[in-house]
């Protein structure tokens, strides 16, 4: 979508005071969809004066407001990506001051309401250049010091860090669950290129296939992830930009995933069998947004089998429906200190005509924390 | 329960009303708290106490009070009662207490918790349903982690580093913890003021520091103090306390706020709402 603003930065990195350089295309940016919200097709300046900056997440707004004859007259709201990936990028919220002259290009809400994707922001404050891209985190992946799978004392792998160090996953691959062997064109969200894929995605049942194609012509707008903070369950948790950190407690045979993007909560995998308690009482088969999750380890792969999905929310990105019928048996390997193949295969008679497998390799980022993201910080 | 066995002889009639009464609230006890549990607290693998539950036993903590400060103009005055000081003997500064009292004239209505938010410090540990404190010695860290409170956790770094110099403030902020000898102590600064420390409705600053004392006296109780120095909301440090209890044989589950929330559009917050929708 901003190929020709990415052209550009070199251009004007010496020359504009304060620049942002967004690109959908990229998989660790774009929180959501941006489409759903805005009119990629067109795209508007505005200059004003900072009235408010909400440093938060999900994304940060600006608030300028335009008078008469720099724009259409009014208080905007001019969007912008998280707090996480404008600091990752060397952008705080002291760099702007309420007051600042801006100038702001970007794609105005659809809704006509006065909000606007900002993609490029100018000021006259300072010879100051920010962009967003992969580059730092390109970087820092092929930095990393390589190494073998790390063990506990028994030989099992481990699939947090090794001792005294720290570190969590991030997906850097492709957006939504595809099935194995299909090579299709989506974005990092899962949306299709070309909706005459959809037939290649999953092995859909005909009312599924309709519901995806639906939400996908929809731009994923109705995602209850971005309208609600409904919880990434599922595989979705293993999609998302700010990843998930593996914590095993072997002592109790159980293990968090503890989740980067979403709002921030845990899910408890039991390695003894067990099932979920102190539900409330009489409770125990209430459906869940994380399902009841019981693991066992396959030689070097634990494999998670997972039920007791409700159906309120997306169990992947892209839109593909589910049923409480939902199975899924997660596979992860670990291959080197650096890779963790996550393979899940769906098993939901309401919703595909038969089981199918997706499968990616998420990448070990070393000695950093997750970053804090809430998605209720701040609804989009 | 077994020590509650009284035995009396009735001198009087209102004397035997009194050890009646004493008796019939004593049984209503022992019926909710079915079983207490007189076991020591277990240790850990190192040697200090232990939050977590015996080998091959389960459990989660919960609250027995839920307020830091006696408050008579609370909204639910009767529910702070239990509380260890009052909130005119704390160093509260005026605006502070200003607007406490406001918070409650409209029912804590606006509190982030209630808007699926999560809190660090005392109202993280004091929020319903559950929580685990854990140890993970491998990584040198502690966990805390809530069922309500976003269905989140925080991390406690036990490895002896210091806080971030250029911290920014974030709802979990930054805790390290270290061990007094059988009391583990948390500190914590970094904390935005996007969510409230307490269900008291008590403000607080991004120059808020905690110190949070967590002991553990049986296996069936920990003891929780907090040290609150916030010289934007305070003119000195002060401190609270409430006892945890042990509900044995629980672990945690599933609770996520938005489920049922009813009031997406507050999620975003005072005034947001007319200039941000999706």
């Amino acid at each position: 979508m901003l190929s020709s603003n990415i052209s550009l930065i070199g251009f004007l990195r010496q020359s504009i005071a304060l620049l942002i350089g967004l690109s959908s295309a990229s998989p660790l940016l774009a929180h959501h969809t941006v489409s759903a919200k805005f009119d990629i097709a067109h795209t508007i300046s505005l200059s004003g004066r900072v009235t408010e900056v909400d440093w938060a997440n999900p994304h940060v707004h600006i608030f300028i407001q335009v008078d008469e004859d720099a724009g259409p007259a009014g208080n905007w709201a001019v969007e912008l990506e998280s707090t996480i990936e404008l600091e990752r990028n060397g952008w705080t919220s002291e760099d702007l001051s309420i007051g600042d002259l801006l100038t702001v290009r970007g794609l105005p809400a659809r809704d006509g309401s006065e909000q606007l994707w900002g993609q490029r922001i100018a000021s006259s404050k300072g010879l100051v250049l920010f962009t967003l891209d992969d580059q730092a985190l390109d970087t820092m992946l092929s930095e990393r010091p390589a190494g073998p799978v790390p063990r506990w004392p028994d030989g099992q792998p481990r699939l947090g860090p090794p001792p005294g160090q720290t570190g969590y996953w991030i997906n850097t691959g492709s957006g939504s669950l595809l099935e194995d062997g299909q090579s299709i064109m989506m974005d990092a969200e899962g949306v299709l290129a070309n909706i005459e894929d959809a037939d290649q995605v999953a092995p859909f049942q005909d009312w599924a296939k309709d519901l995806y194609v639906l939400r996908q012509r929809n731009a994923l707008r109705n995602d209850p992830l971005y309208l609600f903070c409904i919880p990434p369950g599922g595989s979705r948790q293993f999609q998302l930009p700010y990843g998930v950190q593996l914590v095993e407690q072997r002592n109790r045979d159980r293990l968090f995933v503890l989740m980067g993007s979403g709002n921030r909560n845990w899910r408890l995998i039991y390695n003894d069998e067990r099932n979920q308690v102190s539900q409330l009482s009489g409770n125990d088969d209430n459906p869940l947004f994380y399902g009841r999750s019981l693991a066992r380890w396959d030689g070097d792969t634990l494999v998670v089998n997972s039920s007791g999905f409700n159906e309120g929310f997306w169990f992947s990105n892209g839109g593909l429906p589910h049923t409480g019928l939902l199975q899924l048996e997660e596979r992860l390997t670990r291959s080197d200190l650096n890779t963790l193949r996550y393979s899940v295969t769906v098993n939901d008679p309401g919703a595909y005509t038969r089981s199918w497998t997706s499968s990616w390799d998420m990448q070990w980022v070393p000695g950093e924390e997750m970053p804090e993201y809430y998605c209720q910080d701040n609804r989009q | 329960m077994t020590n509650n066995k009284i035995s009396f002889t009735p001198k009087g009639f209102n004397r035997a009303l009194f050890f009646f009464l004493l008796v019939i609230s004593q049984a209503g006890f022992s019926q909710d708290d079915a079983v207490v549990d007189f076991r020591p607290a277990p240790r850990g693998e190192d040697g200090h106490i232990s939050f977590e539950p015996p080998a091959g036993e389960s459990g989660t903590w919960v609250r027995r009070t839920s307020t830091l400060v006696i408050n008579p103009d609370s909204y639910e005055a009767q529910r702070t009662l239990n509380a260890p000081v009052h909130i005119d003997d704390i160093p509260i500064q005026p605006w502070a207490k200003a607007l406490t009292n406001y918070r409650h004239d409209v029912y804590l209505a606006s509190e982030p918790y209630t808007r699926c938010k999560p809190a660090s410090g005392p109202r993280s540990i004091m929020s319903p349903y559950g929580l685990e404190i854990v140890s993970v010695p491998d990584l040198q860290r502690m966990y805390i982690f809530n069922i309500s409170n976003a269905m989140s956790y925080r991390i406690i770094f036990m490895d002896g580093r210091e806080h971030p110099a250029d911290l920014r403030p974030s709802y979990s902020g930054h805790s390290v913890g270290h061990w007094e000898g059988d009391t583990l102590v948390v500190d914590t600064v970094g904390l935005n003021e996007k969510s409230w420390m307490s269900r008291d409705g008590l403000p607080s600053t991004d120059q808020l520091h905690l110190i949070e004392r967590f002991s553990r006296e049986s296996l069936d109780t920990a003891h929780y103090e907090v040290t609150i120095d916030d010289p934007g909301a305070y003119t000195g440090p002060w401190t609270s306390n409430f006892v945890l209890g042990w509900q044995e044989g629980d672990e945690m589950f599933e609770y996520v706020c938005q489920e049922n929330n009813l009031s997406p559009e507050s999620m975003l917050g005072d005034g947001r709402l007319s200039k941000i929708t999706p």
